[in-house]
């Protein structure tokens, strides 16, 4: 795990566990705590000499990159309910006691609560893209204001919290030369998930916030790594674009769990988005619901969608990708080269040109470098290949694989028993399809 | 038409959904439970049968929470426990988890020399080949793998069925102790029943169903035909129990031979029942300890990094997750090595020590299961109805008592 270094860390003076009345009035005392030493310490008002309640939960703003302490949830000596207060009502706070004054204020809106969604429970760090479990929350005390400024992760917070921490570390130094070290991640890279509850309320809007700059695929590793909710929740907070990116990325189960999950307007709205194979595929194991959300999607990719899913999946016809660059036999190299930006639209396979007839029976191929070569007035039909390999829909994938390893292709067209160009098979469509059948 | 069509659709829905239930269920009749049915249909002949629907039923219960919990949340049930119930209480629960399925580990491997000297494979062989075959395929393969692999095994337990009707059981006799509790009602009978249930509902199953359930990642609208998989894996393991005890009662209680453990069993229905019924016992009781020894290691290290929160899952590797395959590793050939060094007489106290720790640990984890099936903000709708939860709690209570009870009389003998 990383080690991060921050400002804040810089004016921590570490060590200064249990005190914190100020020591020398010149300079501001920083103050470091463990929130699994504050919890559960005795609170008392300022005019009473007992505590009256238990520090229970701490909640958090997060309109800073270090969230501030924004509310206290205390557990009543009596009774054992619990009750709410502003944190500007807090004088002192230190592991023995916190003081708090009377009030009658009420108590902000916390985004989320440090013991309820942090501790013990699951993050993000959005540096790693991962998904950790929190052992312990660093807190910086300092001109009254209480800062979370990292989550610990590592092995010494468990044993810290479990009281073995002395133990373990005499074991290993005498043993081993060795200290167990701090390891924890700062808060700047954390996104608490499911934040909210007491008096909150689950404000799912802010979960995207720290996600935005993620790759698909290392938030695919997050959403695999959630819980059911706090997955739902993210994903239904992500861009239409964005959710296809990683829905791609995902394994078969997740895409099931996710796109059953989801409302299917949305996912409908989703899968438009990707190759219409790789949609098929996220369709072909739903079961019924495959249908409702097919009706939802717009006409052209539901005709694809449809069209691959009446193929069997270990088929060309079953993956193959509809979508590819068409052209005349008649058209001119310069009518291509001025029509590229369009033609390349939604097309994964876009070096590679398939020439039809006018009844669309395929003719030729010629690949984007053949095209730059040739001087602007040549016609297509004159310089494309016409030995071309086709597959036809039925053919097995194993069989379509054969082809891509004899002549190193990047894609093979698939045309019927007319010759009617059907569609493409992308190399890497066979390799995921491939790589199931090597698991089964 | 449409009825048909109807079915068709439902059953698609299951055959995405099958598996946890089932695969459970059916690790749960490994070499130690396989002894407890063969001892009882030894000693008790017929008049024990009726003790299965029962604990059927409560294994029905218990499982389908869990089960709901991993659906609804997503999570295991280790990981709901840390985060309900903090650090601490985690941690020790683990590490109880860990012993009593580092004991169940031993008693599969045990069972494996046994079954493999009665086809005449030396223990010394069985074993260690054994032990490396599951260490690879876990280490080496993905988890849909896997699956198929425990379904397929799950096929295996038909030899108990053929070799009840090989037995050539009294039908009548054999329904009347299905239905008619009419045993003996003295301290050891008690013990036999203590022991049947607390076999058949163990602490690991309920991490391993629910972990198994969230890794296949089944949507909360398909939940119903999870149900469905849970009650058919009670359902297929009590018929095999059921079988199993059919089996020893016809022969062996028949002629008054008495039994300590399976191997025993299957080397004494050779002159009692014929070959065949003999092989076919002990070629099951093989299959069931591979089976065991193949889950619980994998089910040890899920929960345990689970609820330490390091990273998990067969599907990644090994530097991925040291931890995980470290654990897994530890308790499967920690297991394999005491079934091997330890003498038949020395594997009495660790049992016993692996059944007492199971049976303090049961009770615990059903408390907070219930606690966690009620709590709103986790379960969210799907919290136990307030019949349901009459039940599961008389149930719970029941099953507690039931392994306290096995406990104390564990301890006193």
């Amino acid at each position: 795990m990383e080690r991060s270094h921050t400002i804040i860390q810089n004016l921590v003076t570490r060590g200064a566990h249990n005190n914190g009345a100020p020591s020398d009035i010149t300079m501001p005392v920083v103050v470091f705590y463990n929130l699994s030493d504050l919890l559960g310490s005795p609170v008392r008002y300022e005019d009473e000499s007992l505590p009256f309640a238990h520090l229970y939960d701490i909640g958090g703003s997060t309109t800073t990159a270090y969230p501030l302490s924004i509310a206290l949830e205390v557990k009543l000596r009596k009774g054992g309910n619990h009750s709410f207060f502003p944190w500007n009502v807090v004088k002192s706070i230190t592991t023995s006691e916190t003081v708090i004054r009377r009030t009658t204020e009420s108590v902000p809106t916390a985004d989320f609560w440090a013991r309820r969604d942090v501790l013990d429970d699951q993050v993000v760090d959005v540096s790693g893209a991962q998904v950790l479990r929190v052992n312990d929350v660093h807190l910086i005390y300092s001109e009254n204001k209480l800062i979370f400024g990292h989550v610990e992760i590592g092995l010494r917070g468990i044993l810290r919290r479990l009281r073995f921490e002395r133990a373990v570390n005499f074991l290993t130094q005498w043993l081993f030369d060795y200290t167990i070290k701090d390891s924890f991640v700062t808060w700047r890279h954390i996104q608490v998930m499911s934040p909210g509850g007491v008096p909150g309320g689950v404000r799912v809007d802010k979960i995207t916030d720290r996600l935005a700059d993620i790759h698909p695929a290392e938030l695919a590793d997050i959403l695999e790594q959630l819980g059911v909710k706090d997955r739902q929740a993210l994903f239904n907070s992500l861009t239409v674009e964005t959710a296809a990116d990683a829905l791609e990325e995902v394994t078969p189960e997740f895409q099931r769990t996710l796109v059953s999950h989801g409302e299917p307007g949305r996912v409908a709205d989703i899968l438009e988005e990707m190759p219409s194979d790789e949609a098929a595929d996220v369709l072909r194991d739903l079961g019924p619901d495959a249908q409702n959300i097919i009706n939802r999607m717009e006409g052209e990719a539901a005709s694809e969608v449809q069209t691959l899913l009446s193929h069997k999946e270990e088929s060309a016809g079953g993956v193959m990708d509809a979508n590819c660059i068409e052209a005349q036999p008649t058209d001119t190299v310069a009518s291509i080269l001025d029509r590229i930006p369009k033609l390349t639209e939604n097309v994964e396979v876009y070096n590679l040109i398939y020439v039809v007839d006018a009844d669309r029976i395929l003719k030729g191929v010629l690949s984007l470098r053949e095209l730059f070569r040739a001087p602007p007035e040549t016609s297509l039909e004159n310089i494309m290949s016409k030995e071309i390999i086709t597959v036809t829909p039925e053919t097995r994938l194993k069989d379509a694989a054969r082809e891509f390893a004899k002549y190193g292709f990047q894609a093979v067209p698939v045309v019927n028993a007319a010759g009617i160009l059907q569609g493409v098979v992308r190399y890497d469509s066979v390799l995921t399809h491939l790589g199931d059948f090597m698991n089964d | 038409m449409d009825r048909l069509k109807k079915w068709k659709s439902h059953l698609a829905l299951f055959a995405l959904v099958v598996g946890p239930g089932i695969i459970t269920a059916n690790v749960d009749n490994d070499a130690g439970g396989i002894a407890t049915y063969s001892v009882a249909g030894a000693q008790y002949g017929y008049s024990l049968l009726w003790v299965l629907a029962p604990t059927c039923f409560l294994l029905v219960l218990v499982q389908e929470m869990c089960s709901r919990m991993g659906v609804v949340t997503g999570k295991g049930l280790s990981a709901l426990i840390r985060e309900r119930f903090g650090l601490g209480i985690s941690f020790y629960l683990m590490i109880a988890l860990f012993f009593t399925n580092l004991g169940n580990v031993v008693a599969d491997f045990a069972g494996l020399a046994a079954s493999a000297e009665i086809f005449g494979l030396h223990r010394w062989w069985a074993v260690p080949v054994g032990a490396f075959l599951l260490w690879h395929m876990v280490v080496k393969g993905s988890y849909r793998t896997i699956e198929r692999v425990f379904f397929v095994a799950c096929v295996f337990y038909v030899s108990y069925l053929i070799s009840g009707f090989l037995a050539g059981p009294d039908w009548h006799q054999a329904l009347r102790g299905s239905i008619v509790p009419n045993s003996k009602w003295d301290s050891a009978t008690l013990y036999m029943i203590v022991g049947i249930v607390g076999t058949t509902i163990a602490p690991w199953m309920q991490f391993y169903q629910q972990a198994s359930v969230v890794e296949k990642g089944i949507p909360l609208k398909h939940y119903r035909y999870s149900q469905w998989d849970t009650i058919a894996g009670a359902i297929v393991v009590t018929i095999v129990c059921y079988f199993i005890m059919l089996a020893c009662a016809a022969t062996l209680h028949k002629s008054g031979i008495s039994i300590a453990d399976a191997g025993d069993a299957a080397m004494a229905l050779k002159p009692v029942a014929g070959r065949y019924c003999a092989g076919l016992f002990a070629f099951g009781l093989m299959s069931a300890s591979l089976f065991g020894a193949a889950i619980l290691p994998i089910s040890t290290a899920t929960s345990i990094c689970e609820a330490m929160g390091w990273e998990r899952g067969v599907n990644r590797k090994f530097t991925e997750a040291p931890h995980y395959y470290s654990l897994y590793t530890v308790v499967l050939f920690a297991g394999a090595i005491v079934a091997l060094a330890a003498s038949k007489a020395m594997l009495i106290p660790i049992m016993l020590f692996s059944q007492v720790v199971n049976g303090i640990l049961l009770p615990v984890i059903i408390f907070f299961m219930l606690r966690i099936t009620s709590d709103k903000t986790i379960m969210g709708t799907h919290t136990n109805s307030r019949w349901f939860n009459i039940i599961a709690w008389a149930g719970a209570i029941i099953t507690a008592s039931i392994s306290i009870l096995m406990v104390v009389m564990t301890l006193m003998q």
